[in-house]
């Protein structure tokens, strides 16, 4: 494997803005070409990882005079947009790229002190890890709300009525379902062997609470019910109810997951 | 364009030709933070009124009824709001207010399912207008990470930038990289042919931790994570360390991290 510094003209840069564009998608090729490739931005870093002549990973970095609270500055180097290619994912590629990106960005940038980077929380115990960053503790909070709401979700819903109907013991499930989502409006539910239906009429009722945080976890990528349960005790999903209700919600929690999951997406 | 209530002030479209009171009003919102890029009025024009999916119609600013910009907003066709401050000195809660208005309505007309920005933990004022207007604060989905290229070199650029006080250490570097040196002479108003006072001793992660991070120097000292030596040194090489830690919150706009 072979690691280079590019510029955005290089014909291999083609490769990179569709691997950015794949992954990021709103924020893809054309928000790479405005932050690498545009004149008035600060000249940023672009390493490729090849393997034969095929371009298998990037890593990027842009420089910034960090202000630092008062009157203290900095120069910085800031990572990001670190992508291999799906099918060679899991052969320590990412850690390889961003060790060997970092000394050719240091390089480059001899003024620089600092190296950050703003990443997921499963990366970050990685560059923790193994390439010694520190966890800065978090100065803001996302606030969000969702719009054009009952829309959007009827939508949503409507276009996975068929995959949702397809949940094993959706049949014995007989309960209303209210979720609270932070920063939307109340959607409320019953849940049976017609699926998900918007409204609520069953007596039996189990109430969701959850963050954009708590859905990406327990929606999106708790398949098994170890991970939904690891959402409940971790606080990231919360569930109230009759007992009725919450013994549905465990039958058919393949059906409550793919809500959560196509609700993320609304 | 005018939009709130009769309480709340007017917002209006941001011109191109507000943007040096814009970048004002940025830098002296943000002066109490740290990570983030001074703004100008050209750094305006690229940084965030250039990105992809902003609009002219996306900017807005709000005036008080004087005339005065008191704050500002930058929302994109999606909802997210890449940059949004609010004059310390103005009725923050209200200009915060209006402008969230202006931003939802026209999130709104583009369609967006979720407007989103990011806002500092301590802005007490500015949360509350965002609450009352139904918006919830959640965990950042992502974290910051940070370490230093060489924290002999970082410690000198920091104490290059404290007011002049005679200093001559040595840091020492118990996990040194090959770029690094694994002893730097730090001095400020001293010849760093003089004898160091002391030498502060540690690994990447713990020098990281202190300088960076937050954590206390003395909890590093007691955790045997870092060494002063002599050990008699060691208050004085803390309040030098504390001195030098970068401890303002560390705060990004959507636009810059995204």
């Amino acid at each position: 494997m072979r690691f280079r510094q590019i510029t955005p003209s290089d014909p291999k840069a083609t490769k990179v803005e569709e691997m950015v564009d794949s992954a990021f998608g709103f924020y893809g090729a054309p928000y790479w070409r405005w932050k690498y490739a545009s004149p008035e931005a600060p000249p940023g870093i672009i390493v490729i990882a090849e393997a034969d002549e095929d371009v298998v990973g990037c890593s990027h970095y842009v420089s910034a005079n960090y202000h630092l609270g008062g009157e203290t500055r900095i120069e910085a180097l800031f990572g990001g947009d670190l992508l291999v290619a799906p099918e060679l994912r899991r052969q320590h590629i990412a850690t390889e790229l961003s060790l060997r990106s970092r000394e050719i960005a240091v390089a480059q940038r001899p003024e620089a002190r600092v190296v950050t980077m703003y990443t997921w929380r499963a990366l970050g115990a990685h560059y923790e890890e193994l390439l010694g960053y520190t966890r800065l503790k978090p100065g803001f909070a996302q606030w969000s709300k969702r719009l054009n709401w009952d829309a959007g979700v009827k939508a949503v819903l409507a276009g996975n009525e068929a995959l949702i109907r397809s949940f094993p013991r959706l049949e014995t499930a007989d309960h209303g379902f209210r979720l609270e989502l932070s920063g939307s409006p109340p959607l409320d539910f019953d849940v049976g062997e017609e699926g998900f239906i918007p409204g609520r009429k069953k007596k039996a009722r189990v109430t969701i609470k959850v963050d954009d945080v708590g859905l990406a976890g327990g929606g999106a990528k708790a398949r098994l019910a170890s991970g939904l349960l690891k959402a409940f005790v971790t606080g990231r999903i919360r569930v109230t109810g009759s007992p009725r209700a919450l013994w549905g919600l465990i039958l058919v929690r393949g059906a409550y997951q793919r809500v959560l999951a196509t609700l993320r997406k609304a | 364009m005018t939009t709130g209530g009769p309480t709340l002030p007017k917002t209006r479209l941001a011109l191109p030709e507000d943007d040096a009171a814009l970048a004002d009003i940025f830098n002296r919102a943000h002066q109490h933070l740290a990570g983030h890029v001074t703004r100008s009025a050209a750094d305006l024009s690229w940084r965030v009124r250039g990105q992809p999916g902003m609009s002219p119609d996306g900017a807005f600013v709000a005036e008080d009824e004087d005339g005065r910009h008191i704050g500002y907003a930058f929302i994109k066709e999606n909802g997210d709001v890449i940059e949004f401050a609010v004059d310390p000195t103005a009725d923050r809660k209200a200009a915060a207010s209006a402008l969230i208005t202006a931003c939802e309505d026209h999130a709104t007309r583009e369609g967006a399912v979720r407007m989103r920005l990011n806002v500092p933990l301590d802005d007490q004022e500015v949360a509350e207008a965002l609450s009352e207007a139904g918006l919830a604060a959640a965990r950042p989905e992502a974290r910051h990470y940070i370490t230093a290229i060489d924290p002999g070199t970082l410690l000198q650029t920091l104490i290059d930038q404290l007011p002049d006080r005679p200093i001559r250490f040595d840091l020492s570097l118990t996990d040194s990289h090959p770029w690094q040196s694994s002893t730097t002479s730090i001095a400020r108003s001293v010849a760093v042919d003089v004898e160091p006072e002391f030498i502060v001793e540690g690994d990447q992660r713990s020098l990281n931790d202190v300088i960076l991070g937050g954590r206390s120097p003395w909890r590093a000292l007691l955790m045997r994570k870092v060494r002063v030596i002599p050990a008699s040194r060691a208050p004085r090489a803390v309040r030098l360390l504390r001195r030098v830690a970068i401890d303002a919150p560390w705060f990004y706009h959507l636009g810059d991290i995204l």
